[in-house]
């Protein structure tokens, strides 16, 4: 426990300075801080497996009972998605402006919110559950990384054209960035298919019923239905560009809500990951 | 009129106003409504009817886009020499000079490289295609949906699903009449030689792994002459499944043993009836009422057998009572009026002027849940299947290319994407250019998506 808080501690701190590189770096347009912001942040995920790690070992579950677990867990996905595209396009890493000092708070609160472990019941002891949220912490990655790129093509939409400064010119075409962004949802979408199913299922083996329109099933298939008209848009009324990159923006919300809105709002025995049992 | 209607199915518009739809209906449902009131709304007709609509439509648009995904396939596949070369001249862009035997063998590889799976060589010309999985799978996914939610709606029809309580060391007929409560849909037929259902014992707290895994009974299926087609203890995510039903324990109570006997001695019937621990009522066990009836069929006496809970350090617990007790009541079956009552201990008896009631022991009862739906099967394999096509669909991008040499030597290439794609025609160019080290005009190629 003592490591295991000095770990998550570690990750807030680099998190922290990387948030400061960042910050600074954007305003003065600093590529140099940019770059040592990703690997500080990047640095930080070290600890922080290692704090996900300790508590899986001694609570025997993945990181997804309780608010700190969750939460804490996203922002760490959050910072490796980061890091991937920065990896894959370096001039991608403008976006820690924005992921990084939102995985701070996320981890932040984590850590002021009470840690005591939620034991697996009986309910929950099963596989489908691990490829849920296997699945799920995927799918919300991936939408949040497409609404990024959306959010960065639309950005340099509204600069004219040739007037990119510095860090906006680096960055892959306009038409790269609107693919990926596509593909990412495209990918998203394939994995909330695979979290919904696997939660049917399971709902079924624990229960007898696959679906009964509890309201985070309700959301999760709503979440499901806001991609499948961004595909549809996309692919048969030929949307590309800010309009594709406008939505996927605006759709992340939705998913949102569905993770954290839903469990908080409705009394669901559903949302116990979040509130507890 | 056929037609009009399929053109209306068709238009990807309409797809898109019923999904918005649907996704605005639910979510204002899950705000709007609470409990039984909000699952109510998902039966309505306002959500029912454009479900089925979008289920025509997604029907109606599979049906096309199936026919012009496998002309595409076909066409390309049964292009000739001859009219891909005219294609490519009439079409194609310039990208390079043959190089001799091996250019396009070359172009073969290196479209094979850019996602055309089959890329044939036939005499001067290349015909490339992307693989019959990444044409068909958008279509198939389609189709996918449409059986699901048809699968869905007639399995939610023909599906059964109720509680009943089983006495430990008894067991209970499939039937209607064992149910206390039951939800059958419209299309549901009950087996003409129904199962059996047998709780042989039961666990109040069963630990296995480390897990408290809650009240267990250990469950039987028996088929209508006897034999085991399922057993197994029954906690959650550990029901008993046999062709489709499906049995997970839902709650557990009482069951208390009473027999009617004759003033000579002899045992003329024996019940055991089921109590459920009174959440209200911390005192009391809730009443088991039954009637008795006599050796010559005629019903006389109701029961009620109210049982007292075993109590520690003050508190009820949910256990048999270690020395049972239980508040006997006769009342006439048919006017109302009280024939005597008695609290008695196991083995003691109510007497009555036809004989006597015996309390004879008090055990525990399983109530259990039991699905018959057949359609889960096909179900989970529509989910996986779906899911499948949908990835292809989404990772692939259907496309084609011809390669021409013509007389002089010159290579041109003529591409087509169905969809658009992160490869770009322009990509298709250089790449070709590259591997026949030449330096064509520049061009675009087509793009479009349908
Ligand atoms: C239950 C309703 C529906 C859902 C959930 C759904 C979902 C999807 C998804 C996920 C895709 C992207 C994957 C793919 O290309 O197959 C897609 C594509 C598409 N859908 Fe649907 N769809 C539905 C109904 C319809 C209907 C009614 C139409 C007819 C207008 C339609 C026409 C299309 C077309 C034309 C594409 C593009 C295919 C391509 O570019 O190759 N869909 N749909």
């Amino acid at each position: 426990m003592q490591t295991e808080v000095l770990m998550m501690w570690l990750a807030v701190s680099a998190y922290a300075l990387s948030a400061i590189l960042f910050v600074f770096g954007a305003v003065f347009r600093a590529e140099k801080l940019l770059s040592i912001g990703l690997w500080t942040a990047a640095a930080g995920l070290v600890p922080h497996i290692a704090g996900i790690a300790l508590r899986w070992q001694a609570v025997g579950h993945g990181p997804f009972l309780g608010f700190y677990e969750v939460v804490s867990s996203y922002a760490f996905l959050a910072v490796i998605a980061l890091v991937a595209l920065a990896l894959w396009r370096r001039p991608l890493q403008v976006l820690g402006v924005g992921v990084v000092p939102v995985a701070l708070l996320m981890l932040g609160g984590a850590m002021l919110a009470p840690r005591s472990p939620l034991e697996i019941s009986a309910k929950l002891a099963s596989w489908w559950l691990t490829i849920h949220v296997a699945f799920a912490k995927l799918s919300y990655t991936s939408f949040i990384a497409a609404a990024a790129l959306g959010l960065v093509f639309i950005i340099r939409e509204r600069r004219k054209e040739g007037s990119d400064s510095g860090l906006l010119a680096k960055l892959p075409s306009q038409a790269v960035l609107d693919d990926v962004s596509f593909r990412l949802v495209g990918v998203g979408f394939v994995f909330l298919s695979i979290m919904i199913v696997a939660g049917a299922i399971w709902a079924n083996e624990a229960w007898g019923r696959y679906w009964a329109w509890d309201p985070i099933e309700t959301w999760s298939l709503i979440s499901w239905i806001v991609y499948a008209i961004y595909l549809h848009l996309r692919l048969t009324m030929g949307w590309r560009g800010r309009k594709a990159a406008t939505y996927a923006v605006i759709a992340l919300p939705v998913m949102v809500f569905t993770l954290i809105g839903v469990p908080v709002v409705y009394n669901s025995i559903h949302g116990a990951y979040l509130t507890g049992y | 009129m056929l037609r009009r209607a399929l053109r209306f199915l068709e238009s990807p518009r309409l797809a898109i106003v019923l999904l918005v739809y649907l996704a605005s209906a639910s979510a204002i449902a899950t705000m709007a409504a609470q409990g039984a009131q909000r699952s109510a709304v998902y039966s309505a007709w306002y959500f029912v009817g454009p479900a089925l609509l979008l289920l025509g439509s997604t029907a109606a648009c599979a049906m096309r886009r199936t026919r012009v995904s496998a002309a595409r396939l076909k066409q390309v596949r049964a292009l000739e020499p001859e009219t891909a070369a005219r294609l490519a001249r009439q079409r194609g862009r310039d990208v390079g000079t043959a190089q001799g035997e091996g250019s396009l063998g070359a172009a073969a590889v290196a479209l094979r490289e850019l996602g055309f799976r089959q890329a044939r060589v036939q005499g001067r010309v290349v015909v490339a295609q992307s693989s019959a999985w990444a044409l068909m799978a958008s279509p198939v996914f389609h189709w996918l949906l449409v059986s699901l939610l048809i699968v869905v709606l007639f399995g939610r029809m023909a599906r059964a699903e109720g509680l009943m309580g089983v006495p430990v060391g008894g067991e209970r007929p499939n039937i209607a009449a064992s149910y206390g409560v039951i939800d059958a849909g419209a299309l549901y037929r009950w087996p003409s030689a129904p199962l059996r259902i047998a709780v042989p014992s039961f666990e109040v707290d069963y630990v296995s792994d480390g897990i408290d895994r809650g009240p267990t009974p250990f469950v039987k299926l028996l088929s209508a002459d006897g034999s085991v087609l399922a057993a197994g203890k029954v906690y959650p995510n550990n029901a008993l499944t046999h062709n489709g039903v499906m049995i997970h324990a839902s709650d557990y109570g009482l069951s208390p043993k009473i027999s009617l006997v004759t003033p000579g001695g002899e045992v003329v019937a024996t019940q055991q009836l089921i109590a459920d621990f009174d959440p209200n009522a911390a005192l009391r066990i809730a009443p088991a009422e039954t009637v008795l009836t006599d050796a010559a069929g005629k019903a006389s006496v109701r029961l009620s057998v109210q049982l007292y809970p075993e109590r520690r350090s003050g508190r009820v617990v949910k256990l048999v009572p270690k020395s049972p007790k239980a508040l006997l009541v006769a009342t006439d079956a048919e006017n109302g009026s009280e024939l005597g009552r008695a609290t008695v201990t196991r083995g003691g008896a109510l007497q009555l002027e036809q004989g006597s009631v015996r309390f004879d022991s008090v055990g525990y009862y399983a109530r259990i849940s039991v699905v018959d739906d057949r359609s889960v099967g096909a179900l989970y394999f529509l989910f996986f299947a779906a899911i499948a096509a949908s990835a292809v669909a989404l990772l692939t991008t259907p496309r084609f290319a011809v390669v021409a040499v013509d007389e002089a030597g010159v290579v041109r290439v003529h591409v087509r994407f169905y969809r658009p794609s992160a490869v770009t025609p322009a990509d298709v160019y250089d790449a070709l250019r590259s591997v026949l080290g030449g330096d064509g005009q520049q061009g675009e190629g087509a793009v479009d998506a349908d």
